[in-house]
């Protein structure tokens, strides 16, 4: 037997591949462009950009304000 | 003004905060917490009433009563994936330092945050928003959470209906983790399955649009989800990989100060609060999220967030 919320559960995004790694100087999120210039994530036109908070946001279920176990 | 920032290395939205304070020149130390089995340390000396905070790359040391305002983001804990370590012992490792920053979030209570953690996790439990949203005199959906199977019948005998997760819409199984969002409910639901376990559920809204509404202290920035044009976004906008058009409005006054007025029994400065916008113009409360992300809002819509975020979270002085 399962609960009826379970039989809606659908297997969740393997996750996204960050193009972004984090620069502890600058103490954010940095992308480098094809011509080898750094820049902050935050800065750059990229859809991922989007889709990394959103999909933050659908896999955090959007509040989870205590810590994330990984 | 010191500025500390309790965060991950991943989160990006942290990153429009950072890119702000910097605008803004304003003294702030990002406070990775995963770092602390690594280039992070914390001393909290009780005999020299020392509470400090050692970053081993930085080469700087800061005195944790030194900070003025925090902001509580998305703290993680280290993962001591490459120590040789048993399940059990690594658990036991994370579980010393989550209740050691739990003491710091205490020594630093009396310092000007934006949100409060503990006032986040108040705020966190639906059912508690569900009530204060209607003792506020926002709408909220016809709502039953219950297993009894008697009431689930009768509220699922007319229209249709909707059921979501009291709590969290991850399951996390390493192997096959899996993701529960809001269903329109399809198939009839058996007895035994009703009473398996507690069921979320409301009447299901007819709706134009879904409408998030991030709100900074009092300052609203409202969007509608252009949710209805996808099938797969039409019941939870959060689903699917489309990337869905968003549209600033502004919020009805009266429902605005009723929002307001929630924030404040929850003691917020920050909430992302969604609605349902039906098709004859009704709004329907359906939750506030205390630590909701905002990034994605900012970066489609131009609105400016992460600046209003600093305005109040440096509003201490």
């Amino acid at each position: 037997m399962r609960s009826i919320l379970l039989n809606y559960s659908q297997p969740m995004h393997k996750g996204y591949t960050h193009a972004f790694h984090y620069d502890h100087n600058e103490k954010l999120n940095v992308v480098t462009d094809e011509r080898g210039v750094k820049m902050p994530f935050v800065d750059s036109k990229l859809d991922q950009l989007c889709i990394s908070t959103k999909t933050r946001a659908e896999m955090e279920s959007d509040d989870e304000g205590s810590f994330i176990y990984k | 003004m010191k500025v500390l920032l309790f965060t991950n290395k991943e989160d990006v939205t942290t990153d429009f905060i950072v890119r702000e304070l910097k605008r803004q020149e304003i003294d702030f130390y990002r406070f990775n917490t995963e770092e602390l089995s690594k280039s992070v340390k914390i001393d909290l000396n009780f005999e020299k009433e020392k509470y400090l905070l050692i970053d081993k790359l930085d080469n700087k040391t800061y005195n944790l009563l030194d900070f003025t305002d925090i902001y509580y983001r998305r703290p993680e804990l280290p993962l001591y994936d490459d120590e040789g370590l048993t399940d059990g012992e690594k658990s036991f490792l994370q579980i010393e330092i989550y209740y050691t920053l739990e003491g710091v979030y205490r020594l630093l209570s009396g310092k000007h945050w934006f949100n409060n953690v503990f006032a986040i996790r108040n705020a966190e439990n639906k059912i508690y928003q569900l009530l204060l949203a209607k003792e506020v005199g926002l709408t909220i959906p016809s709502t039953l959470i219950s297993n009894h199977y008697d009431s689930v019948e009768q509220f699922l005998e007319k229209g249709n209906h909707i059921i979501k997760p009291v709590h969290n819409a991850r399951i996390k199984d390493e192997k096959h983790p899996q993701i529960v969002y809001t269903s329109e409910i399809k198939q009839t639901i058996k007895k035994a399955e009703a009473e398996f376990n507690v069921n979320y559920l409301q009447k299901k809204i007819e709706k134009r649009c879904d409408v998030r509404a991030t709100f900074v202290e009092e300052k609203c920035f409202a969007v509608t989800i252009d949710s209805q044009k996808l099938e797969e976004t039409r019941v939870d906008w959060r689903k699917g990989e489309h990337i869905l058009h968003h549209t600033p409005i502004e919020l009805p006054r009266e429902i605005r100060l009723k929002c307001i007025q929630l924030m404040k029994r929850l003691d917020l400065h920050y909430g992302a609060i969604d609605f349902v916008l039906d098709k004859k113009g009704n709004y329907f409360f359906l939750e506030i999220n205390p630590n909701g992300q905002w990034a994605w809002i900012e970066h489609l819509t131009g609105l400016p967030i992460s600046k209003e975020i600093v305005k109040c979270l440096c509003s201490s002085v």
